[in-house]
């Protein structure tokens, strides 16, 4: 991992930001402590929320599929032990689907460049994944899909479909954002995105911005 | 725009020699012995004539216009040739010489320097560090090679742009092997002016040009490259062959998204963006090329395939409905109407759905009476034709079979063996019919050339 300070928002802010260009998130809170809890109904995930973190899982940074207030409690004290300091978030899960991986990032050839493809833990083993220059066109977006093992699930496997326009509306919201806020971004992350029917949530993502520039700048734009 | 530079009337050789052991001295004579179409003009002050032709003490007193000059100089002594150049107002120059920014610094400064001049003067700079073009119409040929190590192709209807110098040569000498032809040959070297972007934008635009072959190993300019690729990819296809491009980005990891980046990964997302066709090794990249060039567009993906050779035909279904080389193709379902048409043209224990089979007792005209139904059926978009002259009943005849069912529809050709099979191989290639001497590399052929055709035909917005 690098030491370089990183300009980066995650958590609540992140899905802020995706939330105002259109894309859906989780409903969710910043707790400051096991008493400080959501006013909306479970099953909940808590999460770390620090930029410096990436592969949080395999950090104990993440706990799924609590039902109860009490261990709701419990799971942010937990985490509030294992990561002092760092700020915990509170979210209603949302119903399973596919994981998606989606990111943009800048290729040192050809520019600002767009990833969608399977996502999850196991994402970079995987490694189905598929690159498009931004802007990209709705033919674009469905041709990279197709690139990827993703396209199955739009004529249904094992019982989970995904809605195709709905996928490229999704793709199209990212390479608006990204062309949007060219100057401003380093790159994002957004994994996983849990995608079933035409509902695209993004449970995770991480915002990558160029130095001295912050949120609020992003926002902006819109 | 580059149209001197492709139909040049009159060629300055700056550095010409009569010594047959300098680069001047090659250069020159294969100039003469290819027969270049226009006038030649030999510069160098030491001499009045080399091998009979009047020799030049400078550019400038050349009497004639003069469309484009090979400078054949040292790195050092370029820049004051490129001058004279300017001055004599050629429009065109092939800067041969290496010893520039390959070298570090000092060649890059130089390269700086001539390409102010270019720019000031207007002149169009290809190299250097180059071998420069090949255009078989005027029979200009200014690789140092002697003619008599590589074949050089005929004239032909794709172009080749190639980054690298030595591995373009060997590639027109593959080509040769079946007598496939080439519009142009051009070596971008190290490209300080005229790029692969440039080079695009000039064969979109060329008559003599039906597909473009090219073999980079890294672009000057990405997002040009990409726009170039894209504009010609509307109007003709482009086949790529791209080397290093399995680099790993190494920065970036603090996102998943660069962590799972690499060069190849996103050059194959440009290169589908752009509509254009990608190859993995130069074989690939001819033969891909040819079927693009020669074949009428492959509008679906429901393919026929006909063979007198079961195992052919049973082979070529495995690879076209896997991915195998591309994407999924459809073996077309014939209807019963059409299979009793089919079974009328054929021994009874052959097979009249698809692969059809016509077997080892199938004739030149069975042949042609089944291409005839297939093609007027409706059914299918493209047929995988095996030409296998080997057996009793069938002949060389059956070229002009597939030739005449071409102009209807995309025909594909796989011809096996060697005895029977390289004659008709060449045959075909002369005719501009795509064929190719495996299975493997005519299926291949075949997805190649619908990839193509899905991005275009689908249409733009």
């Amino acid at each position: 991992m690098s030491d370089a300070p990183v300009n980066a928002i995650v958590g609540h802010e992140s899905k802020r930001i995706l939330s105002s260009f259109g894309m859906s998130v989780p409903k969710g809170m910043v707790s400051s402590g096991p008493d400080d809890l959501p006013d909306f109904k479970g099953p909940y995930a808590v999460k770390v929320s620090d930029p410096s973190i990436l592969h949080k899982t395999e950090m104990g940074g993440v706990i799924l599929g609590i039902q109860r207030q009490d261990d709701l409690r419990s799971a942010i004290g937990k985490m509030q032990s294992r990561f002092p300091g760092s700020p915990i978030i509170v979210e209603q899960m949302i119903e399973s689907g596919i994981e998606v991986i989606g990111g943009i990032t800048s290729d040192r050839q050809f520019g600002q460049v767009i990833m969608i493809g399977t996502g999850g833990v196991y994402a970079e083993l995987f490694n189905d994944r598929s690159f498009r220059l931004v802007p990209l066109s709705k033919k674009d977006a469905l041709s990279m899909i197709e690139e990827t093992k993703l396209s199955r699930f739009i004529s249904g496997f094992r019982g989970i479909t995904i809605s195709v326009d709905a996928f490229v509306d999704f793709i199209l919201k990212v390479s608006n954002f990204a062309l949007r806020n060219r100057e401003l971004l380093m790159g994002m992350d957004m994994n996983p995105i849990i995608a079933r029917g035409s509902s695209f949530t993004v449970v995770d993502v991480k915002i990558i911005l160029k130095e001295g520039v912050n949120g609020n700048d992003l926002l902006k734009e819109r | 725009m580059l149209q001197k530079l492709f139909s040049p009337k009159s060629i300055a050789v700056i550095g010409a020699s009569r010594d047959p052991g300098k680069t001047g001295g090659v250069i020159f004579e294969n100039l003469i012995n290819g027969g270049f179409q226009g006038r030649i003009f030999p510069v160098n002050p030491g001499y009045t004539d080399i091998r009979g032709v009047k020799c030049y003490p400078s550019v400038q007193s050349i009497p004639e216009d003069v469309d484009l000059a090979v400078v054949v100089l040292r790195s050092d002594l370029v820049e004051r040739a490129i001058e004279d150049c300017a001055y004599k107002r050629i429009p065109y120059v092939i800067i041969v010489a290496g010893g520039f920014s390959e070298t570090g610094e000092e060649g890059a400064s130089l390269e700086r320097s001539i390409l102010r001049i270019a720019r000031e003067s207007g002149i169009r700079i290809i190299g250097p560090n180059t071998v420069g073009i090949y255009l078989p119409s005027v029979k200009l040929n200014t690789a140092l090679t002697p003619m008599d190590r590589v074949n050089f192709p005929g004239e032909g209807s794709i172009a080749l742009i190639s980054q690298s110098g030595a591995l373009g040569l060997l590639m027109m000498d593959g080509m040769a092997e079946i007598g496939t032809g080439v519009s142009a040959f051009v070596n971008l070297g190290n490209r300080i002016d005229l790029d692969e972007s440039s080079l695009l934008d000039h064969f979109a635009s060329d008559q003599k040009t039906n597909a473009v072959m090219m073999y980079i190993e890294s672009v000057s300019n990405g997002r040009k490259f990409y726009e170039a690729l894209h504009r010609i990819s509307e109007k003709k296809p482009v086949v790529v062959l791209k080397s290093g491009s399995t680099t790993e980005s190494a920065r970036a990891a603090m996102l998943h998204t660069g962590a799972m980046m690499s060069d190849d990964a996103v050059f194959h997302g440009v290169i589908n963006q752009a509509g254009a066709v990608r190859a993995r090794d130069e074989t690939e990249l001819y033969d891909f090329a040819r079927a693009l060039a020669y074949s009428r567009p492959l509008l679906g993906d429901r393919i026929a395939v006909l063979t007198t050779a079961g195992g052919a035909g049973v082979v070529s279904t495995d690879l076209l409905t896997s991915n195998f080389n591309g994407p999924k193709m459809l073996l077309a379902t014939l209807s019963e109407k059409t299979r009793k048409q089919i079974a009328e043209f054929m021994v009874p224990f052959g097979s009249n759905s698809n692969p059809i089979d016509i077997t080892a007792e199938g004739s030149v005209e069975q042949y042609s009476s089944i291409l005839n139904i297939l093609v007027h059926s409706g059914e299918i978009d493209g047929v995988l034709a095996f030409a296998l002259p080997q057996t009793p009943r069938m002949n060389a005849g059956v070229v002009d079979v597939i030739e005449k069912y071409s102009g209807e529809i995309p025909i594909v050709v796989g011809v096996i063996g060697s005895r029977l099979a390289r004659p008709l191989l060449f045959e075909f290639e002369r005719r501009k019919i795509p064929a190719y001497p495996s299975i493997g590399r005519a299926v291949s052929s075949l997805k190649a050339l619908r990839t193509y055709w899905k991005h275009r035909g689908d249409g733009h917005e």
